[in-house]
C-alpha cells in the first residue's frame, strides 16, 4: 500500500527535481564547449589553370624553394627555384609573356634550399642570398653554408661564401639589423642542423666581412623573417623552430642589434610539425602579421598526415603582442603566402600540401584561404595534383591583373605518381 | 453505540508518513538527477560526423544510443568523447568534455583532455585554466602538472613554468621532462650555467633521454667544450626525442580507427622501448587495413629487431605480395632470410625484388654486396653504378665503387667518384678518409695533409681505426707521422 503523502512534500520533491533539471539546462560561461573554429571548405578547382614550366619531370623532382622575381629587370617577372637534384639554383626566365626558359643559374651549391633576390650592395642589380643545407636529409654534421651570389648586372655571379662548416642552413634574409646609417644590410640566418642548430644574425662590417652573433641554440629552425614587428622603428626577427621545440620566436631589436627573445606561439605537442612562416599584413592594419603552417609529416613512421596539421595567423596587435588564430586544417600544410587573389586589396592566403593522404585522389595539394574582408576565411581547394608540393610563391607573372601562383614539388617518398616539378597556376578571368 | 471508526482504520504513524515522503522525495530526486544528467548529455551531443571506417561508425552509433538512453547516458558520452578525440574529431570531443566536466566535476581527466586539445590548437589561454583545474583535482598525476608547466613556458610565463616544474620534482625527484623544462627556462633567461645543472642531473638519471642530452650538447657548445659535446653527440646517434608518457591521453589510441595514426604512435612506442605495446598497435593497424603493405613492413621490422625472424618473414611475404613495388619490404625480406641463413631463398628474393623494383638503389647495393662475396667484380661494379644512378642523394655506392677502383690501382677514377660522392654528402666520413688515402697513394703529400687537417680532423664521425690506418699509410709513404 502506498502511503499517502502530503501534497506539500510531493510538491517540494518535484520542485527540487525541476530545479535540478533547470540547472542542467543553463550553463556558466566556463562550462560552454569551446570550438576550434576551422574554416569551411569548398572546391574551387576551376579557378586556376596549371602549366608545368621549365624542364620536364624526368625523375622524382626535388624543388625546395621557388620565388617570383624579375632578375634581369626586363619588366617580365621570372622564377627562381632551388633544385636539390641538381644542387643548383635554376632561373626560369620569362622570355616573352607566358613563355619561360630554364637554365642553371649557379651550380655546385650542396642542398641549396632557399634563394632570396636582393640588391645587397646597392649596385642596382639583384644579388642572391643563398642557404645551403649541405644535405637535405637528416644529418647533424656541420655542412651548412651561407652564400651571396653577387650579380655583375648581366646575371653572372661572383660567389661569396660568408659562412660554412656550420649546422645546416635553411633560410637567410637581409635587413638592416644593426641600425646602419650607410645602407648596409645585415643577415638573419636559420640553421636547422639536426640535433643541434641555431639562429644567428650576421652584422655587415663592409667588404663582404661579417660578424656573427648567436640568437638561439635550438635545432630545427626552418624560416627567419625580418620586419619592424614591434612597431618601434627597428627591424626585428621572427623565426619558426620545429623539431621537438615547435615554437615561433620573436627577437625584438633595440635598434642596435641587441635582441631579446619571446615565444609568440609554442605547441606542447612535439610532433606538431611546424613547416614554415611568412609575413603579410593580413588584416591591412599596417602591422606585419605572421602566417604559419604546421604540416611536416617526417617523423617516426612513413611520412604522412596528422589531424592537427593546418594554417594559422598570428595577428600583430602591436608592441610585440601577437594573437593566435587557427584558420583551418590542412594535412601536410607548407609554405603560407599572403596574396590578394582577387586583386581587391583583401588579403588571402595560399599554401600547398607536402604530406597529404595521397591514396585519396581528392586530397588537396594547393589551397587558398579566402578572406571575406572581415577576416572570416573559407578554404578553397584549388588542386588535387600535382601532389607533394612544398614551396609556393604568388605574384603578378603577367599583365592579367590577377596574381598567379608558382609551386614546386619535392617527391622524396612514395607514391611517385602525379608529380610536378615547377608549376605556374594562372587565374582564369572571372565571369562577369 | 456507534462503532469506533478509529478502531476499524488504524491511524498511520507519523514516522511512516515521513518515511514514505522521503522515499518519494528520494525517488523524485533520483529521477530528477538522472533526468538532469541525461538532459545535459543529450543537449551536448554533437552531430555525428561521417566516419570513414565502418567499425568506427558502428562504435559511434552504439555510443550515441547509449548517450541518449535513460540508463547509461554518461557512459555513452564518455565513449563518444574517446572516439571523437582519438579519431581527430576535436570539436566534437571538446563538446563532450565540456559536458563531462559538468557531470563529473571532480574528475581531473576531463579538464586535462580538454586542455590537451586546446593546447594542440594553440589556445593556451583556454588550456591553462583547465590544466590547472586538472592539477588541483589530481595533484599526483604528473603528466598534467608537466603539461601545465609546459603551457606556461610556451606562453612566456617562465616563473610559473619553473615553479610548476619544481613541484613535479618535489614529487618525482629526477623527472627528466621537468629537469629539461627548468633548463629551457634557464636558457630563455640567458642563464647557461643554471641550465647545465638540471641537464646533468637528467642525463645522469636517464642516460637515454635524448631531450636532455641534445640540449646538454648545446650547453657544451655554448661553453666551447667541443670534446664533451662530441662525446654526447655520438652517444645520441640517430635516436629521437620521445614525448612524455600521458596514460590518460595515450590510452585513447585503443579507440583510434585511423591505421596510419596508430602506426605513428606505434613507431614512437618502439623508439621509447615499448616493443610489445608497439607491436600490439601494429597488429591493430593490420587488422584495420589488412591490404596495406606498409603496416606489415613496419611490424616485420620490429619483429626482426626483436629476433622473431619467422614472424617477420611471414609479414614481409604478405607485404610484397600486396605491394610489389615496396622496395623497403623486399630489402627487409632479403635481410631476414639472410639472418635466417636461408641463403638460396635470400638470393632468389633479391632477384625477384629487383624484377619488381628495378630502380631501387638499396636493392642494387645489396646485389653488389652479394656479387662481391661471389668474387664477381665486374658485375659488382655495374650494380654499384646502378645503385648510384637510382639514388642521387646517397654517396655510399660511389664510395664502394671507388674502393673497387682503388683495389685495381685506378686512383684517378676513384677520386672522381669520391668527389661526386662528396657533392651528394659533404664531409661524409668515409669519403674524406678515402680522399686522404688517394692523395697518399699518389704521393700528393700536400693534398693528403689538406684532406687530413681540413676534413678528417674536423669530422668527428671518422672511425678511429680509419684514422689509424691513414696515419700508418702516411708514415709508410712519406716517412714521417701525420700532424
Amino acid at each position: 500500500m502506498i502511503p499517502a503523502v502530503r501534497p506539500r512534500v510531493l510538491l517540494a520533491a518535484v520542485a527540487g527535481a525541476a530545479a535540478l533539471l533547470a540547472a542542467g539546462c543553463t550553463r556558466s560561461k566556463e562550462e560552454t564547449a569551446l570550438k576550434l573554429g576551422h574554416a569551411p571548405i569548398v572546391d574551387d578547382l576551376g579557378r586556376f589553370t596549371p602549366e608545368a614550366v621549365g624542364a620536364p619531370v624526368s625523375d622524382n623532382p626535388w624543388i625546395s624553394h621557388v620565388s617570383i622575381v624579375d632578375l634581369d629587370q626586363d619588366g617580365l617577372p621570372d622564377i627562381l627555384a632551388t633544385d636539390d637534384r641538381l644542387n643548383a639554383i635554376v632561373w626560369l626566365r620569362q622570355v616573352r609573356p607566358g613563355k619561360f626558359e630554364e637554365a642553371v643559374l649557379y651550380g655546385d651549391l650542396p642542398a641549396v634550399v632557399h634563394v632570396e633576390a636582393v640588391d645587397f650592395n646597392h649596385t642596382g642589380h639583384l644579388d642572391l642570398l643563398v642557404a645551403c643545407m649541405g644535405q637535405v636529409f637528416p644529418n647533424n654534421d656541420k655542412i651548412g653554408s651561407v652564400i651571396i651570389l653577387e650579380n655583375d648586372g648581366r646575371q653572372h655571379f661572383i660567389k661569396h661564401v660568408l659562412l660554412d662548416h656550420v649546422a645546416r642552413v635553411t633560410d637567410v634574409q637581409a635587413a638592416n639589423l644593426a641600425g646602419h646609417t650607410d645602407g648596409k644590410l645585415d643577415l638573419a640566418v636559420a640553421q636547422f642542423g639536426y640535433i643541434q642548430g641555431e639562429i644567428r644574425w650576421m652584422k655587415n662590417l663592409g667588404g663582404w666581412k661579417f660578424e656573427s652573433q648567436n640568437l638561439l641554440n635550438l635545432s630545427g629552425t626552418i624560416n627567419v623573417c625580418c620586419a619592424d614587428l614591434c612597431g618601434q622603428g627597428h627591424t626585428d626577427i621572427v623565426a619558426v623552430v620545429s623539431q621537438e621545440w615547435e615554437e615561433v620566436v620573436l627577437f625584438r631589436n633595440d635598434g642596435s642589434g641587441n635582441f631579446s627573445p619571446s615565444v609568440l606561439f609554442g605547441s606542447t605537442n612535439e610532433d606538431y610539425g611546424s613547416s614554415g612562416i611568412s609575413l603579410c599584413d593580413l588584416n591591412r592594419d599596417g602591422r606585419p602579421d605572421i602566417l604559419y603552417t604546421n604540416g611536416d609529416g617526417f617523423a617516426y613512421a612513413d611520412p604522412g598526415t596528422r589531424p592537427w596539421h593546418g594554417v594559422q595567423w598570428l595577428e600583430n596587435r602591436g608592441n610585440g603582442v601577437f594573437q593566435y588564430h587557427r584558420l583551418g586544417n590542412l594535412a601536410g600544410a607548407y609554405a603560407p603566402v599572403g596574396v590578394s587573389l582577387d586583386n581587391d586589396g583583401v588579403m588571402d592566403i595560399v599554401c600547398v600540401s607536402g604530406f597529404n593522404d595521397w591514396r585519396d585522389k581528392k586530397a588537396a595539394s594547393l589551397v587558398a584561404f579566402k578572406n571575406d574582408g572581415k577576416m572570416n576565411f573559407t578554404m578553397h581547394v584549388l588542386a588535387h595534383e600535382p601532389i607533394m608540393q612544398v614551396t609556393c610563391a604568388a605574384g603578378n607573372l603577367d599583365n592579367s591583373g590577377l596574381p598567379s601562383i608558382v609551386t614546386g614539388g619535392f617527391a622524396a617518398y612514395p607514391p611517385f605518381e602525379r608529380m610536378g616539378r615547377i608549376t605556374v597556376w594562372r587565374q582564369k578571368p572571372k565571369a562577369r | 453505540m456507534a462503532p469506533k471508526a478509529e478502531g476499524a482504520v488504524r491511524p498511520r504513524p507519523r514516522a511512516a508518513r515521513i518515511a514514505a515522503a522521503l522515499v518519494v522525495a528520494a525517488a523524485a530526486a533520483a529521477s530528477g538527477w538522472a533526468l538532469w544528467r541525461r538532459q545535459i548529455v543529450v543537449s551536448s551531443l554533437p552531430p555525428v560526423p561521417a566516419a570513414a571506417d565502418s567499425e568506427l561508425a558502428d562504435q559511434l552509433g552504439a555510443a550515441e544510443r547509449d548517450a541518449r538512453s535513460f540508463l547509461h547516458p554518461v557512459r555513452g558520452l564518455i565513449r563518444l568523447s574517446r572516439l571523437y578525440h582519438a579519431n581527430g574529431d576535436y570539436d566534437q570531443a571538446l563538446q563532450c568534455y565540456a559536458a563531462l566536466r559538468r557531470l563529473q566535476p571532480g574528475n581531473a581527466r576531463w579538464p586535462h583532455l580538454e586542455a590537451s586539445l586546446l593546447a594542440l590548437d594553440g589556445r593556451m589561454d583556454d588550456a591553462i585554466p583547465r590544466e590547472r583545474r586538472a592539477v588541483e583535482l589530481a595533484p599526483g598525476y604528473v603528466p598534467a602538472r608537466l603539461r601545465l608547466a609546459q603551457e606556461y613556458q610556451k606562453s612566456n610565463r617562465g616563473a610559473e613554468a619553473k615553479a610548476e616544474f619544481g613541484r613535479v620534482l618535489a614529487r618525482a625527484k629526477d623527472d627528466p621532462y621537468a629537469l629539461l623544462g627548468i633548463a629551457l627556462c634557464d636558457i630563455q633567461e640567458g642563464d647557461w650555467y643554471g641550465a647545465a645543472d638540471p641537464l646533468r642531473r637528467a642525463v645522469a638519471a636517464h642516460p637515454d633521454f635524448v631531450g636532455a642530452m641534445s640540449l646538454m650538447v648545446t650547453v657544451y657548445d655554448h661553453f666551447g667544450d667541443g670534446e664533451h659535446a662530441e662525446m654526447l653527440r655520438q652517444a645520441i646517434g640517430r635516436r629521437e626525442f620521445i614525448d612524455l608518457e600521458d596514460p590518460w591521453l595515450d590510452e585513447l589510441m585503443d579507440d583510434c580507427y585511423d591505421a596510419y595514426r596508430i602506426s605513428v604512435v606505434a613507431a614512437v612506442q618502439y623508439f621509447a622501448g615499448h616493443a610489445e605495446a608497439a607491436n600490439a598497435l601494429l597488429r591493430r593497424c593490420i587488422r584495420l587495413e589488412p591490404q596495406t603493405a606498409a603496416y606489415r613492413r613496419q611490424y616485420a621490422n620490429d619483429l626482426f629487431k626483436e629476433g622473431d625472424l619467422p614472424g617477420a618473414r611471414e609479414q614481409l611475404e604478405i607485404a610484397v605480395g600486396l605491394q610489389r613495388d615496396d622496395s623497403d619490404a623486399w630489402l627487409l625480406l632479403y635481410q631476414v632470410e639472410q639472418a635466417m641463413r636461408d641463403l638460396p631463398a635470400a638470393s632468389a628474393t633479391l632477384l625477384r625484388a629487383l624484377a619488381c623494383c628495378p630502380k631501387s638503389a638499396s636493392l642494387h647495393l645489396e646485389r653488389a654486396h652479394l656479387l662481391r662475396a661471389q668474387g664477381q667484380a665486374e658485375e659488382e661494379a655495374r650494380e654499384l653504378h646502378e645503385a648510384y644512378l637510382d639514388d642521387m642523394r646517397n654517396g655510399e655506392p660511389l664510395e664502394e665503387l671507388a674502393l673497387l677502383y682503388l683495389g685495381r690501382r685506378r686512383v684517378g677514377d676513384a677520386v672522381a667518384l669520391l668527389q661526386e660522392a662528396l657533392a651528394r654528402q659533404p664531409e661524409d666520413p668515409h669519403a674524406i678518409a678515402m680522399m686522404t688515402f688517394c692523395c697518399i697513394e699518389t704521393g700528393d703529400e700536400a693534398g693528403a695533409l689538406r684532406w687530413w687537417t681540413d676534413h678528417v680532423c674536423r669530422q668527428p664521425r671518422v672511425p678511429a681505426e680509419l684514422k689509424q690506418a691513414l696515419q700508418k699509410e702516411y708514415q709508410q709513404k712519406f716517412g714521417r707521422p701525420l700532424p
